[in-house]
């Protein structure tokens, strides 16, 4: 387990806004049908945590455990809405050079040493990252 | 490799010579024997008295050629009892200009960090865009595979915890990848042909590069590096059946699969680069049995020849494992090749299966294709290997041959420019895959960018078929074509008139040189009369040299017979 700000960063969001296996999102619900309960399990913050590799204490889990029941409980309210079966809502037969896709000319981001001096640390040309295992 | 013979360091090792023929002898001439020694069927004492010879006394075996052959026919029986299931993951880089999602470009060996952006840096705010050419060549990859091109393909998110992605997630396909059910026929080197079945294949982003510091691999490491120049470029990952059943189907699958993409241009397939990583998945199971054992996921092969004997000494290893009842050894988990020892190591277990929390990509519309636009892809597809081969084929090559002019692109292109110029397609390939191959080699320069085009090699082909110059004179005019001359109308004629000349057809000159070596040489012409036939080479011989090479060798061999008929 480690705290790194870049994992803080991305995963919170992702723990709050996905739930566990157990939760509503389940992945082998998720693009083929519209799920018709609306009464969910609330996840278990420990696992939840484990699965984003960031360390929770006890008296955090005790905090979070009814705020992410909430979250989940008001998320659980989309399970009511009438949706199509295909969630991703595509186009019939949209052409493959549609203006959503872009054209392959490379750029160069003119201020790219500003973006890495956002990095936490660097070594050199490199970001320095926290070990990994 | 140090040690003679691999023999020498225990069971595991041998069960690995005797599947992967790879006794590690390091005379090469002693391979033959290394195949009857330590592989099917055994070796005889004959054979193992010639390895203590070639390796000073060393016997070859741990304790005697007796027992070695009773290990390794045992070791042949239990291969024979099992089958392996072999399945791969492909992941290969797509050649675009620039990333997937962000307009950086997709270069490699670039100095870290130079080809970035927010959006690829994961910056707040930032929205990604799908690259046109990537999903195109994704798609004409798809089509080359024979696969069903899904019209409503979209993105998924798939979660990532390593920081060489910074946005905690790498953008992927999950359940409606680009291509799917698919079909990749593959030539075998002994001549027979296989189908394997493709069970998908869909986008996603590559991560950044991680060097790590404080330790030789990513365990124990103090901190890493991170390099984001690879972070979001375009990379297409196919997924096969698990349809081989040792490791050299699974190279040639590879190989092929490689081939095809470079050929219609989608991918450079470099395996040094990283540009085609192969993941392979290896289980055995009792021959007949319908379920698969426990697989295995072997990483890290830089080569075909090196996954071949990974997966071989793989096989070797759960075989071994099983026999020995020692079965529940063989678990879910991730191992590493080392090619320098040629093994594979375990690196992590796999403890149940991952979850990667997949979710559509919020951030991105979903792709639709008409069947127009995939149909125009798919006549814009270049010629595939196997389209190639079977062309060259019908022209009467052999097969041998055929395969090395299709294997690569640059070769293909050449022999075929020198076909359109007019040579003959057999003796075109003779030079192709002889000599032009040959320099090719010796000097490192790839055959498109040689100094000598296609036109003069062909104009001295056609010259030969011709009779114009023989085959010998070709040989000794090759080295100037090659350094550039000879170039232009009749520049290979020009250059056969300034080296004195092409082939001498003229009979009545053949003749008074015949004439003259014959009379020379009466001893020889007594031991023709008195049996020894093959002296008639000698006399060609001495009339070629006479001729200076340049002699019409199909005439002055009639000439000759005329003349030792009626001696």
């Amino acid at each position: 387990m480690l705290r790194s700000s870049i994992l803080l960063r991305t995963a919170i969001p992702t723990v709050y806004l996905r739930g566990s296996q157990s939760g509503i999102l389940k992945q082998s619900n998720l693009p083929h049908h519209r799920c018709n309960v609306s009464k969910v399990d609330s996840p278990d913050v420990r696992k939840l945590a484990e699965m984003a590799q960031i360390e929770v204490s006890d008296q955090e889990v005790d905090a979070w455990q009814p705020q992410i029941a909430e979250i989940v409980e008001w998320f659980a309210h989309l399970q009511d809405l009438d949706l199509p079966a295909d969630p991703s809502g595509s186009p019939e037969g949209s052409p493959l050079t549609d203006s959503r896709l872009r054209e392959d000319t490379p750029r160069d981001w003119p201020e790219r040493e500003k973006l890495l001096d956002e990095a936490p640390d660097r070594e050199g040309r490199f970001v320095k990252v926290p070990k990994i295992l | 490799m140090g040690s003679p013979c691999l023999l020498l360091l225990g069971p595991h090792v041998l069960s690995k010579a005797v599947s992967s023929q790879s006794c590690a002898l390091a005379n090469p001439s002693l391979r033959k024997f290394s195949w009857q020694l330590c592989g099917r069927p055994c070796c005889s004492p004959k054979v193992a008295s010639v390895i203590r010879k070639h390796t000073k006394g060393k016997q070859c075996h741990q304790t005697s050629a007796t027992s070695v052959v009773q290990q390794s026919s045992k070791a042949a029986a239990d291969q024979a009892a099992f089958e392996a299931v072999i399945g791969i993951e492909s992941h290969v880089r797509l050649s675009t200009k620039t990333k997937a999602f962000c307009g950086c470009a997709n270069v490699y060996g670039a100095k870290p960090n130079t080809h970035v952006c927010p959006v690829c840096l994961a910056h707040p705010g930032t929205l990604p865009n799908v690259n046109e050419e990537a999903v195109q060549k994704a798609i004409i990859t798809g089509l080359a595979l024979q696969c069903t091109i899904h019209p409503h393909s979209k993105f998924d998110r798939k979660q990532y915890i390593y920081p060489d992605l910074p946005k905690g997630y790498q953008i992927s396909q999950y359940d409606v990848p680009i291509a799917e059910h698919g079909r990749l026929e593959v030539d075998l080197p002994d001549g027979s042909s296989k189908s394997f079945g493709i069970t998908r294949a869909h986008m996603e982003e590559d991560s950044g590069k991680l060097v790590h510091f404080g330790a030789s691999s990513l365990s124990g490491s103090d901190y890493s590096l991170c390099d984001y120049n690879r972070a979001g470029t375009p990379l297409l990952e196919i997924v096969s059946e698990p349809d081989m059943r040792s490791g050299q189907e699974a190279a040639a699958y590879a190989s092929e699969l490689r081939r095809i993409m470079r050929f219609i241009g989608t991918s450079d397939g470099n395996m040094q680069d990283g540009s085609m990583r192969c993941d392979v998945n290896v289980s055995v199971r009792p021959r007949g049995a319908k379920e698969f054992g426990t697989k295995v996921e072997i990483k890290n092969m830089n080569t075909f020849g090196g996954m071949q004997k990974a997966i071989d000494y793989e096989i070797d290893r759960q075989v071994t494992l099983i026999s020995q009842g020692r079965g529940n050894e063989i678990v879910l988990e991730t191992r590493l090749y080392d090619e320098a020892k040629q093994v594979t190591k375990s690196m992590r277990k796999k403890e149940g299966l991952a979850d990667y929390r997949y979710f559509p990509e919020p951030d991105l519309p979903p792709l639709g294709f008409t069947q127009e636009s995939v149909d125009g892809l798919q006549a814009s597809m270049a010629e595939l290997p196997a389209a190639k081969r079977a062309r060259f084929m019908d022209m009467g090559l052999p097969r041998d041959d055929v395969l090395i002019l299709a294997d690569d692109l640059e070769t293909a292109d050449y022999f075929e420019a020198v076909l359109e110029e007019g040579a003959p397609a057999k003796l075109a390939a003779n030079w192709v895959v002889g000599d032009i191959m040959a320099h090719c080699k010796n000097t490192g320069v790839s055959m498109g960018s040689m100094k000598s085009r296609p036109a003069t090699l062909a104009a001295m082909v056609k010259m030969i078929e011709s009779k114009a110059i023989s085959g010998k004179i070709g040989k000794q005019l090759l080295p100037e074509l090659l350094q550039g001359k000879g170039a232009g109308p009749d520049g290979v004629k020009k250059l056969v008139d300034a080296m004195g000349g092409g082939q001498i057809s003229d009979p009545a000159y053949l003749a008074e040189i015949l004439d003259k070596v014959i009379a020379n040489n009466q001893k020889q012409l007594e031991q023709y009369k008195g049996g020894k036939t093959k002296l008639k080479g000698h006399f060609v011989g001495q009339a070629m040299k006479e001729s200076r090479g340049k002699a019409n060798p199909e005439l002055l061999n009639k000439l000759l017979m005329e003349r030792l008929d009626a001696a």
